[in-house]
């Protein structure tokens, strides 16, 4: 499990990467990436292409995010999750609160 | 620290206390092993130096006893030693010894040695200091969890989960793992169930299933419909638990008088609706947001509805069956979680041959343990006996003599469900409480008909098939949105009289009215429909007036009643 | 004949023992002086292992003071005494005591 984050050269979208598995073990990892961008980014991407599963506490973990990055007008999507994510996020009927691409 | 050096030669020994003296040692002498032995006992060094040959117990036998006799877990032996053939040394090691310096003794050499050895000391201290804390922070969190335990089951009681028609697996560890499976009978006749799954694990899973349960209980007993209870309880989940944590819940109600399941998935897995008649299989997906997640201003449900009869049996389960995993590390999966159930005889109870796949799937028993399955049939059908009153020394009391009115009008019919309140208002009058289900099930009736029948003009006919269940509602549900004028008026009239009460029910609806003698005459056939003969059954008398657009009903109870 | 004392060794002794560096030597002297008496009165045909005791415990101590040939005498009796092997003429302990007896002296007038 690896969380590497990357924000862009205006600073205005943080992308970060979940590589391996999105579990509890990944907390700590997951929150730094994005606590300490100031000014808060308008659009955040988690980058899922290589992320291999998710549990509710990843669910969890993302549901931190969209409160931090400013809950019901936070701009976050999730992109490349692979079928299982996808079944998972479905059933949470997540795509209410992330963009899923 | 304090060392100990056991040489009976005088010169080394007094050269090497001033050695470590000189660097800050408080050091102990001994001239021989019993001496060694015995200021061992008494001053309990952190090290100790042992000249290898001395008369009487020469140094490795001395190693040996106060190692057998120390309670320490471990200090530092070094031998002192002139020998240099490589076997004595490696018998240096070998009596359990740490090191060893050879004569003469180099001062640098020594403090190098004793340094490095205090190092280890100090870490030895520390984790035994940490694993101390450690174990006094465990205790008490077991403690915690104890005493946490014995609250849930207190407060999060199992209701009517022993009844016939229920076959449950909840997991031993249920509480911890946020499983939490609930039952209680409807006023009306039949069963509301919910099994949910807290996030997380330990505390924090199991506190959000206390305010849960008293809502689940309070809401339920007062009457209180599926969208009204999961509004409070979403409300409360949102506002206690802390971001991130959330409740998947599968929530419904058997009606054993309407023969309908009425249900809610919301981030759960899919729940199996089985028609054993027809053989068919219903899927019910989640269609919401798990509780605690969406705020209470944009919280919505839209329950689904279904037949539900004698041959139908609902399936709920949490996640934990589902990825319930083999040796592999390969997950149970919904697939065959389906077959399963698709090749359940009748004979056994389809929870209990779920259960026994798991457990051959995932070989040991433990992972089948953390399992939560939930299997429904009909209820049995509530014989509305009045049932005895707790407190006979109660006489005239609360809303005894009273009158209340209530007209809902337009939208408010779709946003207000006025049962739970006039029950609540009428059963403060103490002698109504054995009468309670009648009581619900008398105005129950008699509204929805005045809404269903009078104002939406909805045909109950439609139910008559599977598919005609949801159609229904949908129908009903549109109905109640595009409504702008129409009404319904309740008024209840409580009069004591001689021997005990009579409960006077009037309702009047802005419908256009049946033929109240077809009715009854179709009714007799099948139930669906206004319910008259239920009616008939239970009120003492029951008129339709202006064209079956007013209703009254009469209910009269007695205070030695108890009747069948 | 070779130095009679490692200075080197000695004047490391000095810095470890300070002022008591006097007591450390008469302490030293007595010591030795009692076990080369007790050696005179052995039996070097029966009493080897004993012998190999005392001589390894005189050569610990001389070498700590720095002291050379005496040290050596005795750290042969003792290898031989161990071996069951000390004759007669390895036993010189005439010799012995002139070396020590040097040694002291030589001690004596450094440091005392």
């Amino acid at each position: 499990m690896a969380v590497t984050s990357v924000t862009s050269a205006d600073g205005k979208s943080l992308t970060i990467s979940i590589v391996g598995r999105f579990d509890f073990s990944a907390h700590q990892a997951f929150r730094d990436s994005y606590e300490k961008v100031i000014p808060v980014p308008g659009e955040i991407l988690v980058d899922m292409k290589e992320t291999t599963y998710l549990d509710s506490s990843a669910l969890g973990m993302l549901l931190l995010l969209r409160d931090h990055s400013g809950g019901d007008s936070s701009q976050i999507s999730l992109l490349g999750c692979n079928e299982d994510i996808r079944k998972i996020l479905t059933i949470s009927n997540f795509e209410q609160l992330f963009k899923i691409i | 620290m304090k060392i100990l050096i056991a040489d009976d030669n005088n010169t080394e020994r007094l050269i090497l206390s001033r050695v470590l003296e000189n660097i800050g040692h408080e050091v102990v002498q001994a001239e021989d092993g019993p001496t060694a032995i015995t200021q061992f006992d008494n001053h309990a060094p952190d090290l100790v130096f042992l000249d290898v040959l001395m008369p009487g117990y020469d140094g490795y036998e001395v190693a040996e006893i106060i190692i057998k006799e120390s309670t320490r877990p471990w200090f530092p032996i070094i031998f002192l030693t002139s020998l240099t053939e490589a076997s004595d040394l490696a018998k240096c090691i070998d009596a359990g010894g740490d090191d060893f310096v050879s004569k003469p003794i180099n001062r640098i050499i020594i403090k190098a040695k004793v340094d490095a050895f205090e190092r280890i000391i100090n870490l030895y201290d520390t984790v035994a200091e940490q694993r101390e804390r450690i174990q006094f922070h465990h205790e008490h969190l077991v403690q915690e969890q104890e005493a946490a335990k014995k609250i849930f089951n207190n407060i999060a009681h199992r209701g009517c989960l022993e009844s016939d028609n229920i076959h449950y697996h909840l997991s031993p560890m249920s509480i911890f793992n946020g499983d939490l499976m609930l039952a209680a009978e409807l006023p009306m006749g039949g069963m509301r169930l919910m099994l949910a799954d807290f996030t997380g694990h330990g505390l924090p899973a199991a506190i959000g299933a206390l305010p849960a349960s008293e809502i689940f209980y309070g809401m339920t007993t007062k009457g209180f419909s599926i969208p009204d209870m999961m509004v409070e309880m979403n409300t409360r989940l949102y506002n206690v638990l802390p971001r991130g944590v959330f409740c998947c819940v599968i929530v419904f109600d058997i009606d054993s008088l309407g023969h309908r399941l009425t249900i809610w998935n919301a981030g759960a897995p899919d729940s199996y609706l089985i028609d054993q008649k027809r053989n068919s299989i219903q899927l019910i997906h989640s269609v919401h947001l798990p509780l605690g997640i969406q705020s209470p201003q944009k919280f919505e449900i839209n329950c689904s509805e279904f037949e539900f009869t004698e041959h139908h049996k609902l399936i709920a389960v949490t996640d934990g069956i589902i990825e319930a995993t083999d040796h592999n590390s390969e997950m149970f999966g919904e697939k065959r979680m389906l077959e399963c159930i698709k090749n359940a005889s009748t004979d056994m109870s389809i929870c209990d041959k779920l259960l026994s796949e798991v457990g051959i799937y995932c070989g040991e028993l433990d992972q089948a343990d953390d399992v939560s399955i939930l299997e429904v049939g009909f209820p049995g059908k509530s014989n509305m006996a009045v049932t005895s009153l707790q407190d006979s020394t109660v006489t005239v009391s609360g809303t005894s003599d009273s009158v209340i009115s209530l007209r809902l009008r337009g939208q408010s019919l779709g946003n207000f469900d006025p049962i739970p309140m006039f029950l609540q208002t009428l059963l403060a009058c103490k002698e109504l409480m054995p009468h309670r289900a009648r009581i619900f099930t008398v105005l129950s009736e008699l509204y929805n008909n005045a809404l269903d029948h009078g104002v939406l003009s909805l045909d109950s006919s439609i139910k008559n098939d599977p598919q005609g269940f949801a159609k229904y509602y949908q129908q009903r549900a549109q109905g109640l949105k595009e409504l702008d004028v129409g009404f319904v008026n309740v008024s209840v009239d409580h009069r004591p009289t001689a021997t005990g009460g009579e409960l006077i029910f009037e309702l009047t609806d802005s419908g256009s009215g049946f033929d109240v003698e077809e009715i009854v005459k179709k009714e007799n056939q099948n139930y669906s429909g206004r319910g008259l003969p239920l009616l008939i059954s239970l009120c003492d008398s029951i008129e339709y007036l202006e064209d079956g657009t007013r209703v009254q009903a009469i209910y009269r109870w007695d205070h030695d009643d108890i009747r069948d | 004949m070779q130095s009679v004392l490692d200075l080197e060794v000695l004047n490391e002794l000095v810095e470890i023992m300070g002022d008591d560096m006097a007591m450390l030597l008469n302490s030293y002297f007595s010591d030795s002086q009692n076990k080369l008496d007790q050696l005179a009165k052995m039996d070097w045909q029966t009493e080897q292992e004993t012998i190999f005791r005392m001589a390894h415990a005189l050569k610990g101590s001389s070498r700590n003071l720095g002291i050379v040939g005496f040290s050596d005498m005795c750290e042969s009796i003792e290898s031989q005494a161990r071996a069951n092997n000390l004759s007669q003429n390895d036993f010189d302990l005439s010799a012995l005591n002139q070396h020590f007896k040097a040694a002291c002296a030589e001690l004596r007038e450094r440091y005392l």
